[in-house]
Order: structure tokens, then C-alpha cells, then sequence
């Protein structure tokens, strides 16, 4: 062996040191706490699954991210990619073997495993995620509520400063939906709204055959973001149906909730948050610390993915990414991530 | 307030990035061509600039080094970075072109490209429905063809003058390329109204030059 034993770790997982681990399991407690005095209960879900599971369910992780390993029988196995397809499986069971209401509210905090296309970052392979899924709840009170908990989440973990940003993937789905295009055309669109390439898309928009007001709506949609207000006014002003202007409408609802709550100082508001279209069916929101250049926290509502394991229910959840939260709460207090000239 | 921190690309988007500032009255008072320091700040309106390797922008501007980034479209495509790009700077216009010896067969079987661009490079081929072997090189290019090392190189040009001197011909145009404006998706977010009002002066001295034809 060329190596020394003690550097004979693979890419992308890491060991934590006493010091480093009680600050992270310190956070991760009173998160663990938060979670469980709102009602939402603690569960564990397997460290490895079918890999079929995850390739028939439509989720958010890319396959070839999973890890996949051979089991005895020659089937693939993958480990724990995500939480909350296992847990969604889980709350379709509960629903068929207990008598009563099932429990609707769940919480975990695992290790999930990625095989990510970033093998310098020690933590990109394995990492920790602290998140809560609801089952049956729908409306704004119910997204207003969960929103809230992920901004109490931040606030306990000690972040200082922080924005929730707001999105609504239908605002755009029903507008696109209406728009004869080709599949390469809409994927080419869909990744300059996420880029937020406001001048490539006005440019290309204006090439397509499509009547003007779907035009102005299309190359408006990665402009509407920021504060709440402005971005609702302008949302209306473009929409070109009535079921654009329910979506909104909506959004709206949630975001006065909680600016009489008075966490309107978190918020800001992005229409063109578009990713996995085909997952999320309402509200979806990311989490930022200021100063820690990647979200910490991914949320939003997901109403299908149950009824593919044969239980149609509401439901919404958000994940926080715990590694990411313990560096950024590091370079909050002064570390190493910040400037120093 | 808190500084608004740019990465710019080494190299000649420094002096147009330079100009542009300028124009919105944002001035970096020891900044010379021949200094060697690497970073410069306004201290009276909050910004401060890093001077890094082209290929090196995308990754400051993802992961948060800096809030901002100026970065050709040929290096930001080929970091595949996950960024918003928000403005076309309209400076450091140059094409993505095919080019070899002027016998040179495109269609041939088992055909062998060098360029720094393999990205582009495999999507260009592939698309064409073409298998390539692609060699990465890191500079001189152009000498691939004349050593036998490769049937053609994918490069960037501005005026054509390097294969010309070397004696290779454009075979193929690939897409046109200019200098952007990039933001970190977390900065973007919660310096939102700094940030926006940045960009929106940029694009505005960008328009006003457009119109001169940079």
C-alpha cells in the first residue's frame, strides 16, 4: 500500500473530531426539539433500498447520483439517497394496516449518500439532512405553518441573517402548458429561466411563433423575484390566464401570513425557482445565510408522490442540509470562510 | 454596508470590466496594468474586486467566494457552474470555431479534436451525430494539426489571426461567445437589493455602449 493507513479515507466522507461533532449534534438537538414540541415525530428509514424504488418514483435526485450496490440475488441496490420517499412509503402503509388516523406528521434527521460530481468537498458523498414531512394538509394556513417552522428552525439554530425565498412552479407550468413547443425547446427555456439569463431568453422568446402576451409572460418570468410586493403586482400585469392569477393569488395569501406573524424581514419572493417541475406541485421554497454561498434548506409541497404508492394524500416538507448549516453558522461567528484583509 | 465582492478574469475582460465600473462611478484608485496585486476595493461604495484565472471564476462565484464574477461564456460552459448569469457585458466577443488545415475531411471515421474546450467540443460533435476522441490541451492549440497530434482543434477566435499565422482555415462555426456578468444564487438572494441595483446600472452602461457597437 503507497498510502499512509491514516490518510486511506475515501473522496467525499469524513470523520468529525469531539470538537466538531458536539457542535453539530448541539444544533441538530435543538432542531430534533423544535421539530418534536410542533407534533412532528422522529422516524428512521432504511440505510439502503431498491434502486427501483427510487428509479419508478418520480423524485429530485438524478440516478446517476445514487450509490448503488449489488445485492446477493444480482438486484441493485442504492444507499439512502433521499428521506422522503421512504418516508412517503411509509406513511402509505401506516394508512393500510392501523385502524384511527394515521400519524401525519413526520421528522428525521440521516445521513443521506450522493454520489456527487464535487470529490473535493470532504462531505459531498455523505452528508446530513434534519427535515419534517406533513401528510393531508393542504392550503395556505398549512404552507404558511410549515414555512414558518423552517424559518423558527434557522432562528434556533442560532443563524443570525437569513432569506427564505418563495417560489410557485405552477405560475410558470400554466403558462407553458398553453405553448406549443418542441421538448428541446422547453428545456432550453427552463434553463434560462433557472440561470436567471434574462436577455438570452427575451431574445430567443422573441424568435418563437407564439402570440405576444405569452411572449412578454415568458421572458418575464425570471424577473419576478424579490420583494413580495412588486413581484405580485408585475405577476399580475403578465399572467395570461386565470389559473396563473389563482397561483399568485395564493402565494400571496401565504406570504401575508407571515408577514403579520412579522417574519416578513425573511422573505423574499423568486417565480423563476423552477427546478423538478415534475416533483413539486405548489409552493417550494430554499433557504439562504447570508455570506454561505449554497442553500442550506430546500422545501415545498409535493402532493403526487404519494399516490404512486397507491395513497393519494396532501403533502409538503423541507430539508435542512445540516453540514452546510454548521459552516455557515462556523463562518457566521468569524471563521475561516469569511474575508480577512 | 457590506462589500460587494466581483472575481474577474485575468486578462483582457480586466480593462473593459475596469471601464464599465468606471462609468457607474465606481473607481479602484492603485489599479495599474502593471501592478501585481490581486485584489482592489472602493472603499466609499463597497466594492472590491479579485483578479483570478479565467477557469477559476465560476468556481469563486459558486461557491461564494465572491458575490459577483466577469467571466467569458467559453470558460463559464466549460465550468458548468451553477450560477445565475445575469448580464451580457457585451465586451470580449470572440466565436467557438472548428478549425485545421485546409484539406481537412470533417465527416472523417475516427476523427481526433485537441481544444481546452471538451465540453463544447463533444457537444458540438455529438450533436452533428458524430463520435470524436477528444484531446485536452491547456494553450497552443493551434499547433495540434501541424504535429500530427490531432485532425483539428475547437479554439475561440477574435480576428482569426493566430490560425492564420499558423496557416489553418476555419472548417466550422460553432456559436458566438461574449464576456458575462455572473452572481452566486445565495448572494443573489440575500443581498438582493444591493446586487440588483449593481446589475441594473451595469446593464444600462452596457446598453448605452451596445449602441456605439463595442
Amino acid at each position: 500500500m503507497m498510502q499512509k493507513l491514516t490518510q486511506f479515507v475515501p473522496k467525499g466522507v469524513t470523520g468529525m473530531e469531539p470538537s466538531e461533532f458536539e457542535v453539530k449534534e448541539e444544533v441538530l438537538s435543538r432542531i430534533k426539539q423544535l421539530f418534536k414540541k410542533k407534533g412532528f415525530h422522529q422516524v428512521q428509514t432504511p440505510i439502503f433500498e431498491y434502486y427501483d424504488l427510487f428509479n419508478e418514483i418520480k423524485g429530485t435526485i438524478d440516478k446517476d447520483q445514487m450509490i448503488k450496490l449489488i445485492d446477493t440475488d444480482g438486484k441493485i441496490l442504492v444507499l439512502r439517497p433521499d428521506a422522503t420517499i421512504p418516508i412517503a412509503r411509509m406513511v402509505a402503509e401506516a394508512r393500510e394496516t392501523k385502524d384511527g388516523k394515521p400519524v401525519q406528521k413526520y421528522s428525521y434527521v440521516t445521513s443521506i449518500f450522493r454520489m456527487n460530481n464535487d470529490p473535493q468537498n470532504i462531505q459531498s458523498r455523505e452528508f446530513t439532512q434534519a427535515g419534517i414531512e406533513w401528510f393531508g394538509s393542504d392550503g395556505v394556513q398549512a404552507d404558511a405553518e410549515i414555512i414558518t417552522l423552517a424559518i423558527l428552525s434557522l432562528i434556533e439554530a442560532g443563524v443570525d441573517a437569513f432569506t427564505i425565498d418563495i417560489g410557485k412552479a405552477n405560475f410558470y407550468k400554466k403558462l407553458i402548458e398553453q405553448i406549443e413547443l418542441a421538448e428541446h425547446e422547453i428545456q432550453f427555456i427552463q434553463r434560462l429561466i433557472e440561470n436567471k439569463n434574462f436577455l438570452e431568453l427575451e431574445s430567443y422568446v422573441q424568435e418563437l411563433m407564439i402570440p405576444a402576451p405569452y411572449k412578454e409572460a415568458l421572458a418575464a418570468i425570471p424577473t419576478l423575484y424579490g420583494e413580495p410586493e412588486k413581484v405580485f403586482a408585475r405577476a399580475n400585469q403578465v399572467a395570461v390566464n386565470d389559473e396563473m392569477k389563482m397561483e399568485i393569488e395564493h402565494l400571496e395569501k401565504v406570504v401575508r401570513e407571515l408577514e403579520a406573524a412579522g417574519f416578513g424581514n425573511f422573505l423574499t419572493v423568486d417565480l423563476g425557482l423552477i427546478n423538478h417541475l415534475n416533483y413539486y406541485s405548489g409552493i417550494v421554497f430554499h433557504g439562504y445565510i447570508a455570506g454561505y454561498g449554497q442553500p442550506v434548506l430546500l422545501g415545498g409541497r409535493y402532493d403526487g408522490l404519494t399516490k404512486q404508492f397507491g395513497y393519494d394524500t396532501k403533502a409538503i416538507g423541507f430539508a435542512i442540509y445540516a453540514d452546510h448549516l454548521i459552516t455557515a453558522l462556523k463562518a457566521q461567528e468569524g471563521g475561516t470562510r469569511s474575508w480577512n484583509i | 454596508m457590506e462589500y460587494l465582492n466581483i472575481a474577474i478574469a485575468k486578462g483582457r475582460l480586466v480593462d473593459h470590466t475596469i471601464d464599465i465600473l468606471r462609468a457607474i462611478g465606481i473607481n479602484f484608485p492603485d489599479y495599474h496594468e502593471k501592478s501585481r496585486k490581486l485584489i482592489f476595493e472602493d472603499p466609499v461604495k463597497k466594492i472590491r474586486i479579485v483578479l483570478v484565472k479565467a477557469s477559476d471564476v465560476a468556481t469563486y462565484v459558486e461557491r461564494g467566494a465572491t458575490d459577483l464574477g466577469v467571466i467569458g461564456k467559453d470558460s463559464l460552459i466549460e465550468s458548468g457552474a451553477n450560477v445565475f448569469e445575469v448580464v451580457d457585458l457585451g465586451f470580449g466577443r470572440c466565436r467557438f470555431v472548428v478549425a485545421g488545415l485546409e484539406a481537412t475531411v470533417l465527416q472523417k471515421h475516427k476523427f481526433i479534436v485537441a481544444t481546452k474546450y471538451p465540453k463544447v467540443t463533444n457537444q458540438f460533435f455529438t450533436e452533428r451525430g458524430q463520435t470524436v476522441e477528444t484531446i485536452h490541451l491547456n494553450g497552443s492549440v493551434e499547433l495540434a494539426p501541424l504535429v500530427g497530434l490531432s485532425d483539428c482543434i475547437v479554439d475561440i477566435v477574435e480576428t482569426g489571426r493566430t490560425l492564420q499565422d499558423n496557416g489553418l482555415k476555419v472548417l466550422a462555426e460553432i456559436f458566438e461567445i461574449s464576456a458575462r456578468l455572473i452572481a452566486n444564487k445565495a448572494s443573489f438572494k440575500t443581498k438582493h437589493s444591493r446586487i440588483d441595483d449593481f446589475i441594473n446600472h451595469i446593464q444600462s452602461v452596457v446598453n448605452e455602449k451596445g449602441a456605439v457597437g463595442q
